[in-house]
């Protein structure tokens, strides 16, 4: 009976954790922000697009949208949007005053703190699908999605690419370009996560997360450090970056900083008077 | 309308205790909150917690609770440690640390019980404790009956008031029929049909043997239902006043006070009687033995007018004890 109670209650804090998650405020203008984004980026000429991504861009396919829209949103947009809400994921619940009644049922501190973690690690692949939902929708709308002579920015070519690509092939480069995006956003959730843990408190945890962010932005003048820096991997979905690591190693090394991070909230979390 | 059930102070037998709290101390850096604080909450017992602000009343709360952790002692909740027994230890609680009660705004009333079922896993304490209680929507109708909240089950909890978001949050505490019962402040923004609720609820919680912790600032209102108060001044628990052992003084309104009290004093079963004119005040050996007095005082050839219970002022009781210690 126990055991049924305890996996009743855990379906319950993570079903909970997901409501909560949509009732947010930052959540609805962030997957708005993250749809309509893209269609604004449209109107751009390509030259300002291809001066901010460091590449030849001709959008000559809705295929293309998503692509330029990732390019442009990831570096600023996409982990802030991650950082904010993530760090709400706590910090709002202490200011609805939620987070001490959801403790004082039989769930254990490890579960409540897992499921945030998990909606948090969730949550940018949600925002991501948003721009690539409103990106291939604008994108459509303006250029088709029929096969096309071209690349989809997010695979070996860039925008230029390599022959025609069909709907199916440039789906399949999308999904891959925005699936390591997700990986990519998944360490600024749970630092989130972990501020938001330590502080109690929405503001101080975003801005703390972002700081952080902008911070190993500036470090990187130690050029010894950077290897281990997590700005120098924000780009690892990119076919076109400069950098000397491989996607793989860039996916090890943040996926590293992911696991650091949920033991770290998991362990502040444990012993945090409330 | 639930039927109102005295707390049955009977029952206070040689009980395991359904809450202890053992030399609890704690200390936010070199600040000293709560200083050696020690004492066990009976099932079907009320326990009121009073001391002025920053007495750490609130702090021994969210120990009790497990919200909080104590820099030294231990918390006992049906014997096993709150702290280091698991998440199950809580099964046998039903809180509300937070005044007013909070729920998640967007959510309606009726919903945020849906999730606190969950939340428990589904099931409650039956009346017999070792039956089982459905945490289904009839059980969270029942319980918004209880504290006359049924209207407002789906409307969404940012649209409710301060009153109704405390008496939801009593909903959502006796949820599960718990063993326990805690409450920081329960009355707190309550008119006075909201008050009487709350008391009509927790002495029926209490009759049925759950074991209840309150703190409060309310003397006047918790000492009518209370069977214990603890007097907590800058981290210590100066006293625990038994209301219990103080309610057989009876006040009979008479036409000779003095002589009255003279001959109240002859009765063997008077331990002590004193004039407060138009009043006489008289101690009994058991409340039983009021219409004795009553009887003594016609033999005597005193006319009575009225006769109560002289309930002891707890408030009075509580100033002169704090001012003692300042």
């Amino acid at each position: 009976m126990t055991k049924n109670w305890s996996t009743q209650a855990g379906y319950g804090v993570l079903s909970l954790e997901f409501k909560k998650l949509l009732g947010f405020r930052s959540v609805k203008l962030g997957l708005l922000v993250a749809f309509i984004l893209p269609a604004i980026l449209t109107l751009a000429p390509d030259e300002g697009i291809a001066e901010v991504i460091g590449a030849d861009v001709l959008l000559v396919s809705g295929w293309q949208v998503p692509g330029m829209a990732l390019y442009i949103m990831m570096p600023f947009m996409l982990p802030l949007l991650t950082a904010v809400t993530c760090a709400e994921l706590v910090g709002g619940e202490m200011d609805w005053g939620t987070l001490r009644p959801l403790l004082l049922r039989p769930v254990s501190r490890t579960r409540v703190i897992l499921s945030k973690l998990f909606i948090a690690i969730l949550y940018p692949f949600l925002l991501l699908m948003s721009t690539l939902i409103g990106g291939l929708v604008i994108g459509g709308i303006r250029y088709g999605i029929g096969t096309f002579n071209g690349g989809t920015g997010l695979a070996e070519g860039g925008f230029v690419g390599a022959g025609d690509l069909s709907p199916f092939g440039a789906l399949a480069e999308l999904a891959q370009g925005y699936l390591v995006a997700g990986v990519i956003l998944a360490p600024i959730a749970v630092l989130a996560i972990v501020f938001g843990v330590l502080y109690l408190n929405t503001a101080a945890a975003a801005l703390a997360g972002v700081g952080v962010i902008l911070l190993m932005g500036m470090l990187k003048v130690f050029t010894w450090l950077r290897p281990l820096l997590l700005t120098e991997h924000l780009d690892a979905y990119s076919p076109l970056r400069a950098s000397t690591y491989t996607t793989q190693q860039s996916l090890v090394l943040l996926l590293i900083y992911t696991a650091i991070g949920i033991v770290a909230s998991m362990l502040i979390f444990e012993r945090k008077d409330l | 309308m639930t039927e109102f059930v005295a707390p049955a102070r009977t029952v206070l037998t040689a009980k395991e205790p359904a809450i202890e709290v053992r030399g609890v101390s704690k200390r936010y850096g070199r600040y000293p909150v709560l200083d050696n604080v020690s004492f066990q909450v009976l099932p079907g017992e009320v326990y009121a917690l009073a001391g002025p602000n920053g007495a750490g009343k609130t702090t021994i709360i969210r120990i009790i609770t497990g919200l909080s952790y104590p820099t030294a002692g231990k918390m006992l909740l049906c014997g096993k440690d709150v702290h280091t027994g698991g998440s199950q230890v809580r099964r046998a609680l039903g809180a509300v640390v937070e005044a007013p009660a909070a729920f998640y705004p967007h959510m309606t009333g009726k919903e945020n019980l849906q999730a606190h079922a969950k939340l428990a896993g589904g099931f409650g304490y039956g009346t017999d404790l070792r039956e089982t209680l459905k945490l289904d929507e009839n059980r969270i109708r029942e319980v918004l009956t209880l504290v006359e909240l049924l209207r407002m089950q789906d409307r969404i909890v940012k649209e409710y008031s301060l009153g109704q978001r405390q008496r939801l949050g009593l909903a959502a505490a006796i949820l599960t029929n718990p063993r326990v019962l805690v409450l920081d402040e329960p009355t707190s923004g309550l008119d006075p049909l909201g008050i009487n609720l709350v008391h009509r609820v927790l002495s029926n919680m209490a009759a049925s043997g759950t074991a209840v912790i309150l703190s409060t600032h309310h003397l006047r209102e918790v000492s009518q239902y209370a069977h214990r108060v603890g007097i907590l001044s800058s981290g210590k628990l100066l006293d625990e006043v038994d209301l219990g052992a103080r309610s057989t003084a009876f006040r009979f309104r008479v036409d000779d006070a003095p002589r009255a009290a003279a001959a109240l004093s002859t009765q063997p079963f008077v331990t002590r009687s004193f004039a407060r004119s138009p009043y006489v005040i008289a101690h009994l050996d058991s409340e039983l033995r009021a219409p004795e007095a009553i009887r003594a005082l016609a033999v005597e050839g005193i006319r009575m007018f009225e006769a109560n219970p002289d309930h002891f002022d707890l408030y009075e009781y509580y100033r002169e004890r704090v001012e003692r210690e300042f």
